[in-house]
């Protein structure tokens, strides 16, 4: 529930906010302390019994010392300051108040009982540390759960890799081996292959060499038959 | 015939009646969260009680005060801010909010529309400034503390405070239309 809600029912723009404890509504000074203390005030004594007159004007003097301000920005500021003010004392004003009626405002009766803070003290420093502790753990364990997982990851990879070829399709042999045939050879091997090629090449061209010799035109089959006879002559 | 313990019990006791609507409004102002305020302000005078024999009257009473309820309200924050992992509920409001709080005096509504507007801009740019400058701006023009209580206060020195609400303020001028 929004703040505005929980406190719709006070009225707002209350022209008599609620007295504080304070300069702008007094309370009584301490009264009633020890008339044997009262006869000889110490400073303590002093210190409470009003820190400080009512203050009615706004405190200017900082926004003086602010170059190129005129008097009308300076009215202007400080209007809406004292305005600032005067709706945080209301606000104050009317959510103590709201705590009064619950009669929550009197849970300081006893300021002697110096005991009343002790369970206080053990209920809230316990929680703070299990709590302070558990975030400890819970860091640590999110760091060891990063520096496993990063090493996990390092030594699956040569693994996942041989995994991966096992499990690799079958259709992917034959493009893998093309890749493989298309990868450099060394130069020796390169080389050796060559060889025997250049040789079946050269026998190859012995052969159709013999043969298209052999091979005479119609046209020219009568000289060479003379020069057969020739020959054999 | 009263002991000394009673004494100081009773002196003790007048104070938190002086002085804790005033601590608990600088708290709430400052946290613009009820719940919260209420807590800090039981925290301040319990720790204050603790500590009350200590307490030499070197400064006003509320000067005191105010100075440990700003170390509880800066513990608070840097508790907060190591608990990151906790999902924490924040009932804070805007404190433009505090703006439906102004009393209307005499005025026109027209009057009371514009003032409204003024304080809720005032209050969104106190949200916006740093924890110490707020600090610093609330003790001053809130709770209307002299600059050399704000100092003891804050633990600050009279020009770092004076350093603080300058800037504070130029930027409330800014957000009123003023000059930079």
């Amino acid at each position: 529930m929004s703040f505005t809600g929980k406190f719709a029912k006070f009225a707002r723009f209350s022209s008599a906010p609620a007295r504080m404890a304070d300069g702008d509504g007094a309370v009584a000074p301490a009264e009633g302390l020890n008339p044997r203390r009262n006869a000889e005030p110490s400073l303590k004594r002093n210190a409470m019994k009003s820190d400080k007159p009512e203050l009615n004007a706004m405190k200017l003097d900082e926004l003086d010392g602010m170059g190129g301000m005129d008097q009308a920005e300076l009215n202007q500021i400080g209007e809406a300051l004292r305005e600032f003010r005067l709706s945080v004392h209301a606000w104050s004003a009317q959510v103590w108040s709201a705590h009064a009626q619950n009669a929550s405002a009197q849970q300081f009766p006893g300021w002697n009982e110096a005991a009343i803070d002790q369970p206080r003290r053990a209920l809230t420093r316990s929680p703070r540390v299990r709590r302070l502790a558990l975030g400890w753990a819970m860091g640590c364990v999110l760091v060891a759960a990063a520096l496993s997982a990063g090493l996990w990851e390092h030594h699956r990879q040569p693994v996942g890799r041989a995994v991966a070829r096992v499990a690799e399709p079958h259709w992917l042999a034959p493009a893998r081996q093309g890749q493989q045939i298309l990868e450099p050879v060394p130069e020796t091997g390169k080389l050796a292959q060559e060889r025997p090629a250049q040789e079946a090449k050269e026998d190859l061209l012995a052969r159709v060499d013999s043969d298209v010799s052999r091979q005479v035109p119609s046209a020219m089959e009568p000289l060479a038959e003379l020069m057969a006879s020739d020959e054999s002559r | 015939m009263a002991t000394a313990e009673e004494t100081a019990g009773e002196e003790f006791s007048a104070v938190v009646v002086l002085h804790r609507p005033q601590i608990f409004r600088f708290l709430l102002s400052s946290t613009r969260d009820v719940d919260l305020a209420e807590t800090l302000t039981q925290e301040c005078f319990l720790k204050a009680h603790r500590n009350w024999a200590s307490f030499r009257g070197e400064s006003s009473a509320m000067t005191w005060l105010m100075r440990i309820a700003i170390n509880l309200q800066k513990d608070h924050w840097r508790n907060r801010r190591m608990q990151f992992w906790r999902q924490t509920q924040s009932h804070a409001v805007g404190l433009e909010e505090a703006s439906e709080w102004l009393p209307s005096g005499e005025r026109s509504a027209e009057e009371r529309l514009l003032a409204c507007e003024r304080v809720a801009q005032v209050g969104k740019v106190v949200e916006g400034l740093s924890e110490r400058q707020r600090t610093v701006f609330l003790l001053r023009y809130v709770e209307e503390m002299e600059l050399s209580e704000i100092a003891r206060a804050a633990g600050l020195s009279e020009g770092t405070v004076k350093v603080h609400l300058s800037r504070a303020v130029a930027r409330v001028r800014a957000k009123l239309g003023g000059k930079r």
